[in-house]
C-alpha cells in the first residue's frame, strides 16, 4: 500500500512540477521542469517530437506509452528485439546509438538533434545527461528496477513528452495485474510459501540480488527469493551455495544459453529441491523476456504465482490475461505478434 | 659437458615438504565450503568411498556436495594451478626471459578470444570452445615470437613488447566481439568467461583436464634437462646436439595447449604463470629438473588457496582472478625489487 502511495505521490509531484496541460497539443506545450529518477532537475523547453532511447527498458517504456513514431534513435539491441519490431516495425530503420554495455556514440546522439534523450543511471549515464544538458539537449535519467520505479519511469517519460493520457492506462494495467496477484495470495499461509532461485543469462550460478526486478517478481508472486540478501547487480555464487539454499523452484533467464542449462543435469545438483522435483522453468516469453525491467515484468509475477500456487489462480486464463495486457500496452496481442509463452527447460 | 644434476637431499626435502603442504591445503579446502559438513561425517564419507559401502540416506546431500562439487573443484584448482605455473616456467626458459608468461605473450588473451568466439557461435558446443581456445592461443604465441624475430634487436625486452602488441590485438578483437554480441544473450556469458572461475567444474571437466595436465607435467619434467640446454641459447644447444627448433616448437605447442585447456575450462586466471616460476626458482634454483616439479606444486597450492578463499569467504563468490592479482602483483613487485641488479631483469 505504501509502495503504491509512493508511486502516485511521485506522479502527482511530476504533475505539480510541470506546467504543461494534458490536453494541450504538442505545438502549444510550454517549457516544463521535471525531476528525473537521478534527482536531476531537467527543463523541457517545448515540443518533444524526437526521442532517443539508450537502453532496452527505456525503449520498451516508450513503446508501451505508444510513442514509437517519435523515436529517432534507439539503443542498438532494441533494433533486433522481437517485441520492438513487432510493435513498431519501423524501429529497424531508426538510428542505432550504441548500448549501455559497450557505450553510446555521443556524436551520433547529438547529430540526431533530439528533443529528449532517455538515459540509464549506471555507468556513464549521469555524466552523459549532464553533457547533453550543456549542449541544450534535454536528457532524463530513468531507473526502472522495481514495479514502482517502472511506473515512475513511465510517468516521467509521459510528462517529458507532454503526453499524460496514456500513463494511467499503462499504470492501471500494471496495477490490475499486481492487485490480482496480491489479492489472491493475501491469505497464503506462511508455511505454504515457496523459496525460489533466479539464474541470470550469465549462467546457472549467477543470480539476482535484493535490488533487482527479479527479486520483486519473486516476492510479488509470494516466493521468497533465496538470494534476496545479496546486494548490487548479478552476483556469482558457488554450487555449494545453491545447494545450501535448496530452493523449491528455479527460474532461468530467457536468455540463458543451452550450454548452461545442461549443467542442471550435473549429479551434484540432483538433490536440489527444484531440480529433483522438476520445477525449473524458463521465464516467458519468446518475444521480449518478462524477467527484465519493463511494464511486462508484472506478467512474470502472475505467471510465476499461477505456476507455483495453481489453486489460488485456477480460474485465471493466463494466455487470455497476457494477450489482453499486450493489447492494452501495444495495441496487439502476444499471439498476434507471434509470441509464445514456452517455459520448458531442457537439460 | 653439461651434466644432469641429481636431486640433492635438500631438494628432495623441499619437494616432500611442498607435497605435504599441498595435501594439508587440499584437506583444509575440501573441509570448507558454504555447506557445513561435520568432521565425523566427512570421515564417514571418505571411509565409505574407500570401502565401497553405500552412503547412509541422511548423508546423501553431504555426499553430493563433498564428492560431486567440492572435491572435483579442488582437484581442478590443483590441475589448473600446476598447469598454468608450469607453462609460465617453460615459456620463461624457452624465451630465456623471466618476464614472459602465458599472459604477457598474449596466449591467455588469444585463448580467451577463441573461447569467446566459440561461445557466440551458433553451434553452442563445449568442444568448439576448447578447440578455438587452443587454436587462437597457439596463434597468439606464434605471432609474438614472429614479431619479435622480425624486429630482431634486444631479444629479451622485444619479446615482451611483441607479446604486449599481440595481447592488445586479441583484447581488441575480444572488444569487437563483445561490441557486436547481443548484450542480453551473448555478452553475459563472455563476461563470465573472461572473469575466470572454477565454480562450474564437474568431474567431466576434470577427466578431460587431468590427462593433459599430468602428461604435460611428466613431459616437462622429463625434458627439464633439455630446457636447461635450450635456455643457454640456440648455438649452445646445437653444439650439444639438441635441435632447438624442434624442441622449442614441441614445448610451445605443449605449454600453449595446457594454457588453452585451462582457459577453455575455467576462463582467464592471471598472474600464476608469471610469479610462481620465480618463486620456484628462488627455492630450487634455475635447474628445470628440480624447478618444474616445485613450480607445479607451488602453482597448485596457490590456486587452491585462492579458490578456497573465493568460494568460502562470502555468500557470493569473489572472482578468483581478483585474489590471484591482489597477491600476485605485490609479490612480483617485491621479486623485481629484490632481484634488481642481479641480472634477473
Amino acid at each position: 500500500m505504501a509502495q503504491k502511495t509512493g508511486v502516485w505521490m511521485s506522479i502527482f509531484m511530476l504533475i505539480i512540477l510541470g506546467s504543461g496541460g494534458a490536453s494541450m497539443g504538442q505545438e502549444h506545450l510550454k517549457p516544463r521542469m521535471l525531476i528525473d529518477q537521478a534527482g536531476r532537475r531537467v527543463e523541457i523547453p517545448g515540443v518533444t517530437n524526437k526521442i532517443v532511447t539508450t537502453f532496452k527498458p527505456a525503449t520498451l517504456c516508450v513503446l508501451a506509452l505508444r510513442l514509437a513514431p517519435r523515436l529517432i534513435g534507439v539503443d542498438t539491441s532494441s533494433k533486433q528485439d522481437k517485441l520492438s519490431k513487432a510493435v513498431f516495425p519501423g524501429i529497424t530503420r531508426v538510428a542505432g546509438v550504441g548500448n549501455k554495455s559497450m557505450g553510446i556514440n555521443f556524436e551520433t546522439l547529438v547529430s540526431l538533434e533530439p528533443d529528449l534523450v532517455i538515459l540509464y543511471s549506471q555507468k556513464d549515464g549521469l555524466q552523459m545527461a549532464d553533457r547533453l544538458a550543456a549542449l541544450g539537449i534535454p536528457a532524463i535519467v530513468i531507473l526502472p528496477e522495481t514495479f514502482e520505479t517502472i511506473q515512475t519511469s513511465l510517468a516521467l517519460i509521459a510528462r517529458a513528452v507532454g503526453e499524460e493520457t496514456p500513463l494511467p492506462a499503462v499504470a492501471r494495467h500494471m496495477d490490475l495485474i499486481l492487485d490480482l496477484i496480491r489479492n489472491r495470495l493475501k491469505n497464503l499461509p506462511p508455511k505454504e510459501r515457496k523459496t525460489g532461485y533466479f539464474a541470470s543469462s550469465r549462467g546457472i550460478f549467477s543470480t539476482t540480488t535484493g535490488n533487482m526486478i527479479q527479486h520483486e517478481i519473486f516476492t510479488t508472486a509470494g516466493i521468497d527469493n533465496v538470494s534476496g540478501s545479496l546486494a548490487g547487480y548479478f552476483q556469482d555464487i558457488s554450487p555449494e551455495q545453491l545447494f545450501r539454499w535448496n530452493p523449491d523452484i528455479m527460474v532461468l533467464s530467457r536468455h540463458m544459453k543451452r550450454t548452461e542449462t545442461t549443467r542442471l543435469a550435473n549429479k551434484a545438483l540432483s538433490q536440489v529441491s527444484a531440480i529433483s522435483t522438476d520445477r525449473v522453468y524458463r521465464c516467458p516469453s519468446s518475444l521480449s523476456p518478462w524477467d527484465f525491467p519493463s511494464p511486462l515484468s508484472v506478467l512474470a509475477s502472475l505467471w510465476l504465482a499461477k505456476r507455483v500456487y495453481p489453486t489460488y489462480f485456477s480460474d485465471i486464463d493466463l494466455a487470455d490475461t497476457v494477450n489482453d495486457f499486450h493489447k492494452a500496452l501495444f495495441g496487439k496481442t502476444l499471439d498476434q505478434m507471434g509470441g509464445l509463452m514456452d517455459e520448458a527447460v531442457q537439460w | 659437458m653439461v651434466r644432469r644434476r641429481p636431486f640433492s637431499i635438500k631438494a628432495k626435502g623441499t619437494l616432500l615438504a611442498l607435497t605435504l603442504l599441498l595435501a594439508i591445503v587440499f584437506l583444509a579446502s575440501v573441509s570448507m565450503g558454504r555447506v557445513f559438513i561435520h568432521g565425523a561425517d566427512l570421515f564417514t564419507l571418505v571411509v565409505n568411498f574407500i570401502s565401497g559401502n553405500g552412503t547412509p540416506l541422511d548423508l546423501l546431500s553431504q555426499e553430493l556436495v563433498f564428492w560431486w562439487i567440492r572435491v572435483p573443484r579442488c582437484v581442478m584448482a590443483i590441475l589448473v594451478g600446476a598447469g598454468l605455473a608450469i607453462s609460465g616456467a617453460v615459456y620463461q626458459a624457452l624465451f630465456r626471459n623471466p618476464l614472459v608468461s602465458p599472459d604477457i605473450l598474449g596466449v591467455s588473451a588469444g585463448c580467451t578470444f577463441g573461447a569467446a568466439l566459440g561461445l557466440v557461435s551458433p553451434f553452442d558446443s563445449f568442444y568448439l570452445v576448447h578447440v578455438m581456445s587452443f587454436g587462437f592461443g597457439l596463434a597468439a604465441v606464434s605471432m609474438s615470437v614472429a614479431l619479435a624475430r622480425l624486429i630482431g634487436v634486444k631479444a629479451v625486452m622485444i619479446l615482451v613488447l611483441a607479446g604486449m602488441v599481440v595481447l592488445s590485438f586479441f583484447n581488441a578483437l575480444l572488444m569487437v566481439l563483445k561490441y557486436f554480441s547481443d548484450p542480453y544473450e551473448q555478452l553475459p556469458s563472455i563476461i563470465f568467461w573472461v572473469m575466470g572461475s572454477l565454480s562450474r567444474v564437474t568431474w567431466d571437466n576434470v577427466l578431460v583436464m587431468a590427462p593433459f595436465t599430468l602428461v604435460g607435467i611428466v613431459l616437462f619434467i622429463a625434458l627439464g634437462f633439455r630446457l636447461n640446454i635450450l635456455s643457454l641459447g640456440d648455438i649452445q644447444a646445437q653444439s650439444l646436439g639438441l635441435s632447438p627448433v624442434l624442441f622449442r616448437r614441441l614445448l610451445i605447442v605443449a605449454s600453449s595447449f595446457m594454457v588453452a585447456i585451462s582457459v577453455a575450462t575455467c576462463g582467464q586466471i592471471a598472474w600464476i604463470g608469471l610469479i610462481i616460476p620465480h618463486m620456484a626458482r628462488a627455492i630450487a634454483g634455475p635447474g628445470h629438473e628440480r624447478m618444474i616439479p616445485i613450480t607445479a606444486l607451488l602453482g597448485a597450492i596457490f590456486l587452491l588457496t585462492a579458490d578456497t578463499i573465493a568460494r568460502t569467504l562470502s555468500t557470493a563468490e569473489i572472482p578468483v582472478g581478483i585474489i590471484t592479482a591482489l597477491t600476485g602483483a605485490p609479490v612480483f613487485g617485491y621479486l623485481m625489487i629484490k632481484n634488481r641488479g642481479s641480472g634477473w631483469l
